[in-house]
């Protein structure tokens, strides 16, 4: 296996963790919180919000602007 | 011990406990010590200065907030660090005359209604035409961008029912995918030829995503879940 295969395979199975968790949230299996419930929790403080919309803005920045 | 000596270790104790201070509040407020770490490491890794300044901007300002309503709450005789009866030193920020209402009218809500979703479509149709890194596409993501934190930072302290509490495992689950993700992406970044070369052998996701918004469609659609996921953001 290569490291470009293996390095692909690291964010896949990362992926693939949040995708189980987030289904067995919905399914609310093991008092688990959806990333939703995690994310509305973060944003209750100014802090929080601000720094998760600039979060958001900084994806948007990195993938396209200069 | 002489005078100078007894001087010298107060000195100590009084930086140490400061620093103990600083530690703890950095802990309960993560978010300032994330988006400063975020921003030098972007800006080592050779993006434009401009992504970083906009993550240790937003840290600074948010930094500066705090220290003026923690001072707000010591002067209205509130605990400086967490709630005390419901109140907390987020609760001391300005409520706009009219109550709650016009308060409630300051935050803008994106609802998924039709006509939101075709907006976000056609910006993201018109926007992917764009050549990435060029000014039209500069300007087109970072004019919502900078809305949304705005908006954010607008925002009046939340009232009304809390979100429920978070149980620890769920909260360790969450931050371990995210924590995973930021260590392999920042170990793949370690692993190129330099900081701001790409490696065909370690991809960083910038590296993985370049064939595909180097197309139309992929930058449209690429845009057009930026945007979704946006909203979702700002309907927490």
């Amino acid at each position: 296996m290569s490291s470009r295969a293996i390095t692909i395979a690291g964010y896949l199975l990362i992926a693939g963790t949040g995708v189980v968790i987030q289904l067995l949230a919905w399914r609310g299996h093991l008092r688990l919180p959806t990333f939703g419930q995690v994310m509305s929790r973060i944003m209750r403080t100014r802090a929080g919000r601000v720094g998760v919309m600039a979060g958001w803005a900084w994806l948007g920045l990195h993938f396209f602007a200069r | 011990m002489t005078s100078r000596e007894r001087s010298l270790v107060g000195r100590s104790v009084l930086r140490a406990v400061a620093v103990g201070s600083l530690f703890r509040r950095t802990v309960r407020e993560p978010v300032v010590l994330v988006l400063v770490l975020a921003g030098v490491v972007d800006a080592l890794s050779g993006s434009p200065w401009s992504h970083g300044a906009l993550l240790v901007g937003v840290a600074l300002l948010l930094g500066i907030d705090r220290v003026r309503r923690r001072r707000r709450a010591r002067a209205l005789g509130l605990r400086e660090e967490g709630p005390v009866d419901g109140a907390s030193p987020e609760a001391v920020e300005p409520v706009p005359a009219g109550g709650a209402v016009a308060a409630a009218r300051l935050a803008p809500r994106i609802r998924f209604t039709p006509v939101t979703v075709i907006g976000g479509v056609l910006y993201a149709a018109v926007v992917g035409s764009f050549a990435r890194f060029s000014w039209p596409m500069t300007l087109a993501v970072a004019v919502p961008g900078v809305a949304a934190v705005a908006a954010a930072w607008r925002e009046p302290a939340r009232t009304g029912p809390e979100p429920p509490r978070i149980e620890p495992a769920g909260a360790v689950a969450w931050a371990t995918v995210f924590v995973v993700l930021g260590l392999w992406e920042l170990a793949n970044l370690l692993l190129q030829p330099s900081l701001t070369v790409g490696s065909n052998a370690h991809p960083t996701i910038s590296v993985l995503t370049d064939p595909i918004l180097a197309s139309h469609l992929g930058r449209s659609v690429f845009l057009a879940l930026w945007l979704a996921f946006g909203a979702f953001l700002m309907e927490r």
